[in-house]
């Protein structure tokens, strides 16, 4: 998926894109139409998470990481992604607090991320949750 | 409080706390890109940081201690948190009235090849990493 892409909501949800990194308002109207429904802006909510010291970052962690399974594709897009800020905080916010089953599907890419060197101390967080399951 | 609005003011002789690691990627502010939010617009624009050590790892697992005396005349920190809770600060270059020095800075944030005044101004005033 492209930057692009990540990006597009469909039209019914549109008015509820939030504004700026600031905008809690709109993100929590988003989160809370609910699974399935709100299927689609998923790979927005992603975005949201490019810093986690973005305002919108916190109740779009909290809800994805719960979400588990269904985020599973959008986690292995932004891991493979070059913009190793969001890499890190995806990492962090959401992966870190997956459960081990869940942690265990995404073993290659994380071995992959913790060989490759990285100056955004993503080798060293992929490290870490993989010697939490071991 | 103004009705809904928060009255930004300077925070001085304070440590500020930013999640994440001490790169100077991590101290540049994300510029615009289509369809995605970004840190040079709204009213919490700048470079995010949280009063409150507990705020900036209430989910992340590290942050940098910044001390706000310490980043010099160049750069300032707001507080914009709407509220008690909200403790949000934003680094801002300094009589930066249409943005034009947030842009420049924003527009500098290339990975680990980011390398700007700025951002090596909030990493000098870098005191400390603490974990949660």
């Amino acid at each position: 998926m492209t930057e692009a892409q990540q990006g597009v909501l469909p039209a019914k949800l549109e008015h509820l894109r939030p504004r700026d990194k600031g905008d809690i308002e709109r993100a929590s109207q988003l989160i809370d139409i609910g699974y399935p429904d709100n299927a689609e802006a998923l790979p927005l909510m992603f975005t949201w998470l490019a810093d986690g010291n973005w305002p919108i970052a916190g109740p779009a962690a909290d809800y994805l990481s719960r979400l588990g399974w269904a985020v599973l594709p959008h986690v292995r897009s932004v891991l493979s992604s070059q913009d190793e800020q969001w890499v890190y905080w995806v990492l962090d916010l959401v992966v870190r607090r997956f459960p081990n089953d869940l942690i265990a599907e995404l073993e290659p890419n994380l071995r992959a991320l913790a060989e490759a060197p990285s100056g955004e101390e993503v080798d060293l967080l992929a490290r870490d949750i993989l010697a939490g399951v071991d | 409080m103004v009705g809904n609005r928060a009255v930004s003011r300077l925070v001085q002789r304070y440590a500020i706390y930013r999640g994440g690691p001490n790169t100077l990627n991590n101290y540049t502010p994300r510029p615009r890109k289509e369809g995605q939010n970004d840190d040079v617009t709204g009213p919490k624009k700048g470079l995010s940081t949280f009063e409150s050590f507990a705020a900036a790892t209430l989910r992340a697992s590290k942050a940098q201690i910044i001390e706000t005396d310490n980043l010099g005349g160049e750069l300032t920190a707001v507080r914009n948190g709407v509220g008690p809770q909200d403790t949000h600060v934003s680094i801002l270059p300094t009589n930066d009235g249409n943005d034009e020095k947030l842009f420049a800075w924003a527009a500098a944030k290339m990975g680990d090849k980011t390398d700007h005044a700025y951002s090596r101004a909030v990493r000098a005033a870098r005191t400390g990493e603490q974990a949660k």
